[in-house]
């Protein structure tokens, strides 16, 4: 039974594509799911996904190829390395598969543009593993800036430094050109997704790393946003898989400072210039338990629902496109980190 | 060109080393990685690294032939250490290596060691199962494999500074949560090397001419104290943080003593079972509230002064504990200042011909250059990236 018809049934016949890492908490979350079953598990090394299955204690089909299997699901998680993401979700499009397909969508603009368009083509779903824009705190975000809440927004800082870390069962990320990059895409594009989400896509763009043959380790991003009245909005991103930094992201406005925590249970907390002695804190609009276990299950259950045809996805796949867009712009204007001698103007 | 099998390569030590190693171009440099996760800093270069569990002696040997020196500075914990360095030696000893380098630390003499540990004879004191305990073992391994053959040298180093430095990044952020106390105002020693004054010890120790598997301590070599260290990293502490407070050595023991305490497995299992949160806890579940209904008839119906004691503890009341004045900081780091000692280099000059080349002032400075860097410490982000560290930043209650 292929997607099509399967497309109105009660559960959405799922494949984990890719038994990796990532499919550890992708795998849990699709089985606490009830609008998934999942169907089946994707890997070339059959005993992998195997082992996957053991550990949860299911029975699904285990399959090499994605081929194997697009004739009997209805959607796929694609987990799989980053340089894959483009043949295997062409693959399941074709086959009139919707995907759900890890960040980023692709490692070229080129590649995701044609899975977009296939997939639009043949009206499958197309959606991103952003997982971080399922904490409610991220649209809430969104609304109280348009509403200017807190005022004008005048700048604002992300940073995110972890020392190591994220170890793919595939080693890939050794490899520069199966990743697509190095820290900035593994770890910065959460943020740059949020960022396109809050303030759209920036007007300017400088961009610095310390890749010397290989992945970055460390990067440095300015953005500015024009605005029609009055100063820009400037930003920069500050990324490290070499050090450790509280991860998070600060805007000052035209009246304090607020800042988000990049912790699942993080609210906003809201600091006026008027009285810098007062913390206000805004309380989520529904109260959830969150954990990474539930971001992607809400996830997983937003796909499902876009594959029942009840909304679109909450990240698409042209979202992940912008993603990709930035990326390159990023990439393309690159300096070395390390060539400017000045440490105090190389950070701002 | 002499090639270096260099264990443990994405630590600090390690990652320094093979950096150094590699823009000398002396020697042919193998980083042996177990995890490509923490090796970023090597692969953003495009180096060829290996991969190697330590563990399997199959992929060490692997990873050693062809190579004259093998440098170990990998941190391994626990029983697994000690197959780890067994199977580095034993690999080394059949590849037939000029020289096998292995890094030890001066915890193996007891987290407070004795005066007599000026000097690297002194009796190692480290309580079983801590980590000088353990890195303990493994020095014996070494001293073993040497009477066996194997050339080798033991660095002793106390903890290590220099950039990326794990213990001064400890050091600020236990200031930054204002739970730092300088015992006696800062006035004991803090030994320390700074990382490349340590990768300049292991490359001497490639080369010289006694490689009798004793251990070699490897420092600074000067007097550096608590409030130098402190005032060094000031440059990096926002002035809205507090300066640390002083404290007695009676204190600081009583500190150290507390922490330890509350370590314990009784002192957990009192803890848990017994607070007042166990309780609220156990009232949400009907199961609970039963179990300690009953639990509570039972120790009524049982004799003694004891099982009073036990139901009144169950009920809320019990011995109350004077209000404890004693500041809450860092117990850890107030041991470390009661340590005290400072070791000779004595054997390093007479072994290795070592100077180091850094003085601890060079040192700290260059510490702050790179957390300045790397943090964006004074930069114009950092008036908005501030909100993030404590005490600013704000965990709120769920």
């Amino acid at each position: 039974m292929g997607a099509a018809e399967g497309a109105n049934q009660d559960k959405v016949r799922l494949a984990i594509v890719g038994a990796g890492k990532i499919a550890e908490i992708h795998l849990p979350a699709a089985l606490s799911s009830h609008q998934i079953e999942v169907v089946a598990i994707v890997d070339p090394a059959l005993e992998r996904g195997q082992r996957l299955a053991d550990d949860f204690e299911i029975r699904p089909r285990i399959a090499k190829s994605v081929e194997d299997v697009v004739a009997d699901i209805d959607a796929a998680v694609v987990a799989t390395p980053n340089h894959t993401h483009h043949a295997i979700s062409m693959a399941c499009i074709s086959a009139g598969v919707h995907i759900l397909i890890e960040k980023p969508l692709a490692t070229t603009w080129k590649d995701g543009d044609a899975m977009v368009r296939a997939a639009e083509a043949r009206q499958t779903v197309a959606a991103v593993g952003y997982f971080s824009r399922f904490r409610p705190v991220v649209d809430q975000l969104k609304e109280l800036l348009r509403s200017e809440y807190f005022g004008k927004p005048k700048r604002f800082v992300y940073q995110f430094g972890a020392r190591g870390g994220w170890t793919p069962a595939s080693n890939y990320i050794l490899d520069q050109a199966a990743v697509g990059g190095g820290v900035t895409v593994v770890n910065g594009t959460h943020f740059l997704d949020r960022m396109l989400h809050w303030f759209g896509y920036p007007d300017q763009i400088s961009y610095r790393d310390d890749a010397c043959g290989g992945p970055e380790a460390n990067s440095y991003a300015e953005f500015t946003y024009r605005s029609e009245d009055g100063e820009p909005l400037r930003g920069t991103v500050r990324l490290s898989k070499t050090v450790q930094l509280p991860a998070g992201f600060v805007l000052e406005t035209t009246e304090g400072i607020v800042t988000l925590m990049d912790r699942f249970d993080a609210q906003i907390v809201f600091r006026p210039h008027r009285d810098p002695r007062v913390t206000h804190l805004i309380k989520p609009d529904r109260v959830v338990s969150l954990t990474e276990r539930e971001l992607f299950r809400l996830q997983l259950e937003d796909f499902a629902e876009a594959c029942r045809g009840l909304h679109p996805p909450k990240v698409s796949a042209l979202d992940g496109l912008d993603s990709l867009r930035l990326l390159e712009a990023m990439y393309a204007a690159r300096t070395d980190l390390n060539a400017i001698p000045d440490v105090q103007t190389a950070t701002g | 060109m002499e090639k270096i099998a260099l264990f443990g390569a994405t630590g600090h030590v390690g990652r320094t080393l093979v950096e150094e190693l590699m823009a000398e171009g002396r020697y042919e440099v193998r980083p042996i990685i177990r995890s490509s996760g923490n090796a970023w800093d090597l692969t953003r270069r495009g180096w060829k690294l290996w991969q190697a569990d330590i563990e399997n002696y199959k992929e060490v040997r692997a990873a050693i032939q062809g190579c004259d020196y093998v440098v170990n500075c990998a941190r391994t914990m626990g029983k697994p250490s000690r197959r780890c360095t067994s199977n580095l030696l034993k690999a080394a000893a059949q590849e037939g290596v000029a020289r096998f380098v292995h890094l030890s630390s001066i915890a193996v003499y007891g987290e407070f060691p004795t005066p007599d540990c000026v000097s690297e004879q002194a009796k190692p004191q480290a309580i079983k199962n801590s980590y000088g305990w353990e890195k303990l073992q493994q020095d014996l391994l070494v001293e073993k494999a040497s009477r066996n053959g194997l050339p080798c040298v033991i660095l002793c180093p106390p903890n290590i500074t220099g950039p990326n430095s794990y213990y001064l990044l400890e050091i600020i952020s236990t200031m930054q949560n204002l739970a730092l106390a300088l015992v006696d105002g800062g006035s004991h020693i803090c030994e320390l090397v700074d990382v490349r004054n340590l990768t300049h010890a292991i490359k001497l120790s490639l080369k010289c001419d006694q490689a009798d598997g004793k251990r070699i301590f490897i420092t600074d070599d000067e007097d550096t104290y608590w409030r130098d260290v402190v005032a060094g990293l000031r440059q990096v502490i926002d002035p809205d943080v507090a300066e640390p407070p002083s404290i007695s050595e009676r204190d600081a023991r009583e500190i150290h003593g507390r922490d330890s305490t509350e370590l314990s497995m009784l002192s957990v299992l009192r803890k848990t079972l017994v607070s007042s949160h166990a309780r609220e806890t156990a009232q949400q579940n009907p199961l609970a509230i039963q179990l300690y209904a009953s639990s509570k008839d039972l120790a009524r119906r049982l004799p003694g002064k004891w099982t009073r004691q036990m139901l009144a503890r169950m009920q809320g009341r019990g011995r109350v504990a004077k209000h404890n004045t004693l500041p809450k900081v860092s117990g850890r780091l107030c041991a470390h200042q009661l340590r005290d000692v400072r070791h000779s280099c004595q054997r390093a000059r007479d072994v290795l011909g070592y100077e180091p080349p850094l003085r601890f002032r060079d040192s700290i400075d260059g510490f702050c250059d790179w957390y300045r860097a790397t943090h964006g410490f004074g930069s114009n982000d950092w008036s908005l990236l501030r909100e993030l560290y404590p005490p600013r930043c704000v965990v709120p209650s769920s």
